[in-house]
This record gives C-alpha cells, sequence and structure tokens, in this order.
C-alpha cells in the first residue's frame, strides 16, 4: 500500500474535522442535561415571579441550590457509568462541579455586592448577560452550537432589558430558560 | 520510516478511530453515537469494529441497562499508538 501526497493530505484532513467534530459531540452530550435543568430552574423561578407566587429572594436560593444538586447528580452519574470499573468514580466530579457553581456564585454574589443596590430589572438582565457569557466562552473551546446559545441568550437579555416593559419577568422566563432548555434539546440532537 | 497502517487507514476505520481519538480522557462512545457521527449502517458499524477490535485497537463493552443493551467502544492504548504512528507517517509523507 502506497500513500501519495494528496491522499496524505486529505487523510489528514479527515482526521482533524472527525477528532474536532468527536471532540464537540463528547462535550455538548455532557453539557445538554445541564443546560435543560438551568432551563427549568429558570422557567420555574421566573414565572413564580411573574405571578406574583414569590420574591427572587425566596425563589432563587432554593431553585439555584436543587439546580446545583441536579447537575452534581447528573455529573456523577455519567461519570459512574463510563468508568464503572474505578472505585470512587463520580467523587472527583462531584467535587469539580460543586466546585465550579461555587465559583459562579460566588463571583455573582461580589458582583452584586459591588453594584448594589440593583433592581431586579438589572439583576435579570445581569444574570442573563453573565450566563450567557459563559456558555459563549465554554463554546469557543467546545464547539460553535454553545457560542450559538450564549450569544442569542446575551442578545435577547439586552434587548429585554432595553424594550420590554410590562411582563419581564415572563420575558426572561421564556428567553433565558426557554432558550437554556430549547439549547440544551439541541446540543443533544446533534 | 514505518508503513501506513492499513487497518486504519481505511476511509470509514479513519474517521471512527479519529473520533475516538478525539473523545478526551480515552472515554467510550456509545455505538449509536457513533453510528449518527459517522453516517454509516448498524451492520457497516459492526463489521469495521470488528476488524478494529481483532487487530486490538478497540475495545467494545457490551452490557445491559436495566432492559436495554448498551454497547461502549473505547480506543485501547494500542490503538491509540496505532494511530500517532499512522498520523506521524502521513505528516512525513507531507513532509518530503
Amino acid at each position: 500500500m502506497s500513500i501519495d501526497k494528496t491522499q496524505a493530505r486529505e487523510a489528514l484532513a479527515i482526521i482533524e474535522s472527525s477528532r474536532r467534530r468527536g471532540f464537540s459531540l463528547h462535550h455538548y452530550q455532557r453539557i445538554a442535561p445541564m443546560l435543560v435543568i438551568w432551563g427549568v430552574a429558570w422557567l420555574v423561578a421566573d414565572l413564580s415571579l411573574q405571578f406574583g407566587l414569590a420574591t427572587s429572594r425566596q425563589i432563587w436560593p432554593p431553585v439555584s441550590l436543587v439546580g446545583t444538586l441536579a447537575c452534581v447528580t447528573v455529573a456523577v452519574l455519567r461519570a459512574r457509568r463510563k468508568r464503572s470499573d474505578e472505585d470512587g468514580a463520580g467523587r472527583g466530579t462531584a467535587a469539580r462541579t460543586f466546585a465550579v457553581y461555587g465559583l459562579v456564585v460566588a463571583f455573582m454574589a461580589g458582583l452584586f455586592a459591588v453594584t448594589a443596590p440593583l433592581g431586579d430589572r438589572q439583576v435579570h438582565t445581569i444574570f442573563g448577560l453573565a450566563i450567557g457569557l459563559g456558555y459563549a466562552l465554554c463554546g469557543a473551546w467546545l464547539g460553535w452550537r454553545l457560542i450559538l446559545v450564549g450569544a442569542a441568550i446575551m442578545a435577547l437579555s439586552f434587548i429585554g432589558f432595553a424594550a420590554v416593559r410590562d411582563g419581564y419577568a415572563a420575558y426572561m422566563a421564556v428567553v433565558g430558560g426557554g432558550g437554556l432548555l430549547l439549547g440544551g434539546l439541541w446540543l443533544r440532537k446533534a | 520510516m514505518e508503513g501506513p497502517d492499513e487497518v486504519i487507514h481505511q476511509s470509514t476505520r479513519l474517521r471512527l478511530v479519529a473520533t475516538l481519538r478525539g473523545a478526551p480522557d480515552g472515554e467510550p462512545i456509545e455505538f449509536p453515537r457513533l453510528k449518527a457521527i459517522l453516517g454509516v449502517t448498524d451492520g457497516n458499524l459492526s463489521t469495521h469494529l470488528t476488524t478494529l477490535e481483532n487487530a486490538g485497537y478497540v475495545e467494545l463493552d457490551k452490557a445491559f441497562v436495566g432492559k436495554k443493551p448498551r454497547t461502549q467502544v473505547r480506543l485501547t492504548a494500542t490503538g491509540r499508538r496505532a494511530f500517532e504512528r499512522h498520523v506521524t507517517y502521513l505528516r512525513t509523507i507531507l513532509d518530503a
């Protein structure tokens, strides 16, 4: 079997695109359930606000806690399933997932402490922008679909802040929660 | 200079091994995912996996999750080395 330069170049191009695609799809599968979980959490929290069932301070802490626990559970189950032959598989994943969410919470708490006092609309929009930016930045390494999801959430959050007056919580429930939910399903289908 | 790896160089197997190599930490990929990524039929994928398995390049882990069968495919250390050797060989041709 002999391979000339053209065939070698084509083979290397196939290898590169397959590796990149395999890498992206692998991470899409990992991240998709997290997007769905946070999409549902966001929908529940903002619809509760819209219909006056709770205030931000009442609804967001428990919803965030449940969302974080759900994400840790998904990550641990996945780690165990992938490495069922390794003792303690999942403990490292749980610790990493908690650490990431801990850092996000610390960052947001610090940000709001520095910029206080902020109204509900501003807090909401900053959340939308920050979460969108986070996903878009991840997408720079993991795949263009995440960039698109993140950029869409950022843009729609800002548009809502600038243009939507009444029903802002409902708008953010649809844009933020619905956006993450649909984004997660879109990644899962990739 | 070593020659090409004839098991890996076939186009579908080349994509298959490159895709498995793209999974971080050598994590396995499930059979239906591989099938979707490569755009091949069950039978076609099975044939290529058998060839790679016989060469010791991949491991197939078959199990039941509940009542559903699940097959996971992982690149072995031998497969990883063979793939890297093949890539080096292809680059050597371009550099010659």
